[in-house]
């Protein structure tokens, strides 16, 4: 019986008047739905995403910048005193490098060269030469971030071997072919060693762009480059109650140094972004909110117009012996399927969309699809399922009401 | 048998009442073929429409082989069509998007009827029809005649006992007309089906065994 009414509800899919046009409005909805959630997700995924990437999270990390008003101060001195401040947990240095294919003797930086060329995500190849992405960590920064080994030396065995060597190179979990402590040489003739191979699916923070956004990036497809520099720009503290008493020691400091020195938290950053951009987030949060629920509307009223025109047809199954119940299957079904093939639709345009609207200003591309299959998708399918189950709500309603006779009749 | 006891059918128009069928009272034997005659109006499509089971009555008792109809919901009676009651429309109420032998498969998928058993009869039925080169096309790629053949194959599948046909010859030019009614007065005598048909045509009425004649909802 099942199977009888699951042959009449694809019957009905294929070869009804305007079913065909009906699915393919129910996709073109999902587009839309999909499109609204994905722009709000973004800010959601933002937050939540940093404060995972974050040793101690969005609130008790930060980023810390110093200007030196003469150049004669000892900067050296300056972030040594500000390491030593009671409260900080670490303190470091990450940036997005670059990286001459010349700038390591012999074949190692041409292999990732290779690598990395195949990664649409990274620029490799820029005006001047072929270069390799990299990133440059100094030691502590590991402390600020969640960043793990997979083979090789663990960060706290680095101390003594930067005493040794000018570089510790951690590979991303897409690079091989080379031996944890095999040595080479920089362009400086500095003698580096493999330090190990990090875990896949990690990511970076770099910075804040333009004051909008905090940007990630992946790092399976890139050398990270410890080092022991004298350059801050990322804090973590014990707790956000510490950052008062912290302050209060770098006031001190910057009237010492004659420096200016801006600690925030991630948390502050985050803050600010949204309420410079409040407006026009609230008001994009309504226009979202308006948009998707007109469209779930639209297309609970289009499908059911869809199955009251062809109620006819129901009404001669009616009159041959198909019950109130096959018909309400039958109805479920169709509606179902519609939504299935609805999502297939929208899920391989947002694919298409992602990909031709895509730039790396602020966000990579595995990114912006983590953010559709993580917050977007089963959002688009709980709408997909809402909009199956009033459709089918209302359509077995009005049917109830008509006799057989009632339908058959019906245009 | 086919049993009507004061039967009454009432609609509410507005503040107004319409007794659409007023009080009849009437048996139908196994195996008569039985004509229900009226002007436009008259009930008679109704009374039909009730003895199918497609309507309720507001009032009265209706039997049919000793079952009481009338005290089950609306609900219920798919199943007393699927197995008592076939129907034959003026609008031949064909599926369009079905061929003539998905249509007249229909009534077999309700009673649950295994594949290679359904061609079978299928095939049976539209071979006595005349219209099984015809098994493959849509009702719109079909003369109207056809597809009231075809209607009629679907009726005689499930091999109902009843056959109702409301006005079956009124889209029909005048021959082919004939020809259809031949066909269930063939039917009723070889097949001992209960043929009731609702016409405003005598011609049509004279085939019949007896005539019943319905104004303003009441027998006359």
């Amino acid at each position: 019986m099942i199977r009888r009414n699951i042959r009449l509800a694809f019957d009905a899919l294929l070869r009804e008047k305007n079913s065909a046009a009906n699915t393919l409005l129910e996709g073109i909805a999902l587009i839309v739905i999909g499109v609204m959630i994905f722009i709000q997700s973004l800010t959601y995924y933002n937050y939540n995403e940093s404060d995972k990437i974050l040793k101690y999270g969005v609130e008790n990390s930060g980023k810390i910048d110093i200007e030196l008003s003469d150049e004669e101060t000892d900067y050296d001195a300056l972030v040594k005193e500000i390491k030593n401040i009671k409260g900080i947990k670490a303190i470091g240095y990450i940036t997005e490098g670059s990286c001459d294919v010349e700038g390591y003797k012999g074949d190692f930086a041409k292999d990732i060269y290779e690598l990395q060329k195949n990664n649409e995500d990274i620029m490799y190849e820029k005006t001047f030469g072929k270069y390799i992405e990299t990133v440059i960590l100094n030691y502590g920064s590991e402390g600020v971030i969640n960043i793990d080994v997979d083979k090789g030396y663990n960060f706290n065995e680095c101390d003594e071997l930067l005493e040794e060597y000018e570089e510790i190179i951690y590979l991303g979990s897409n690079l091989s072919g080379y031996d944890v402590g095999e040595v080479i040489y920089n362009e400086r003739g500095g003698k580096c060693i493999i330090g190990g191979y990090l875990k896949s699916n990690q990511r970076i923070l770099i910075d804040v762009i333009t004051g909008e956004t905090l940007s990630y990036i992946d790092v399976d497809d890139r050398p990270i480059i410890l080092k022991k520099l004298n350059t801050l720009n990322i804090f973590a503290v014990n707790s956000s109650e510490d950052m008062e008493g912290i302050r209060e020691k770098i006031k001190i400091l910057e009237e010492k140094y004659d420096a200016s020195i801006t600690m925030k938290t991630y948390d502050g950053i985050f803050d600010g972004i949204l309420k410079r951009n409040k407006t026009i987030i609230d008001f994009f949060e309504h226009i979202a909110t308006l948009v998707i629920l007109t469209v779930i509307i639209l297309q609970i009223c289009m499908q059911t117009v869809n199955l009251i025109e062809n109620f006819r047809n129901y009404g001669i199954l009616y009159a041959n012996g198909f019950s109130t119940k096959d018909h309400m299957f039958i109805f479920v079904v169709q509606n179902a399927i519609k939504g299935i093939v609805g999502m297939i639709l929208a899920i391989g345009a947002g694919y298409i969309l992602i990909d031709l609207f895509y730039t790396d200003v602020v966000y990579s591309l595995d990114i912006l699809y983590e953010v559709f299959w993580k917050y977007t998708v089963w959002k688009m399918g709980i709408c997909a399922m809402l909009i199956t189950i009033i459709t089918s709500l209302i359509t077995i309603f009005m049917f109830k009401k008509k006799s057989p006779k009632e339908l058959i009749q019906e245009n | 048998m086919i049993r009507l006891v004061d039967v009454k059918k009432t609609y509410k128009n507005g503040e107004d009442t319409i007794n659409a069928v007023d009080g009849i009272t009437m048996d139908i034997a196994d195996g008569e073929f039985v004509a229900i005659m009226g002007s436009s109006g008259s009930g008679k499509s109704t009374l039909l429409n009730i003895i199918g089971c497609m309507d309720e009555m507001t009032e009265g008792e209706y039997y049919l082989d000793e079952i009481s109809i009338h005290g089950k919901k609306m609900k219920n009676l798919h199943k007393i069509r699927k197995s008592n009651i076939s129907f034959v429309f003026q609008n031949f109420a064909l599926m369009n998007h079905y061929s003539v032998y998905e249509n007249v498969e229909i009534p077999l998928l309700a009673n649950n009827i295994k594949k290679k058993d359904r061609k079978k009869i299928i095939e049976e039925k539209l071979k006595l029809l005349g219209i099984y080169e015809l098994r493959n096309k849509v009702p719109t790629k079909i003369s109207g005649g056809q597809q009231q053949r075809c209607a009629i194959a679907r009726a005689l599948v499930s091999d109902n006992n009843v056959i109702l046909a409301d006005e079956p010859t009124g889209a029909l030019d005048k021959k082919t007309g004939e020809e259809i009614i031949s066909l269930l007065k063939e039917i009723n005598k070889k097949e001992k089906k209960t043929v009731i048909v609702v016409t405003h045509d005598e011609k049509v009425a004279k085939n019949a065994d007896r005539i019943i004649v319905i104004e303003d909802g009441k027998i006359v």
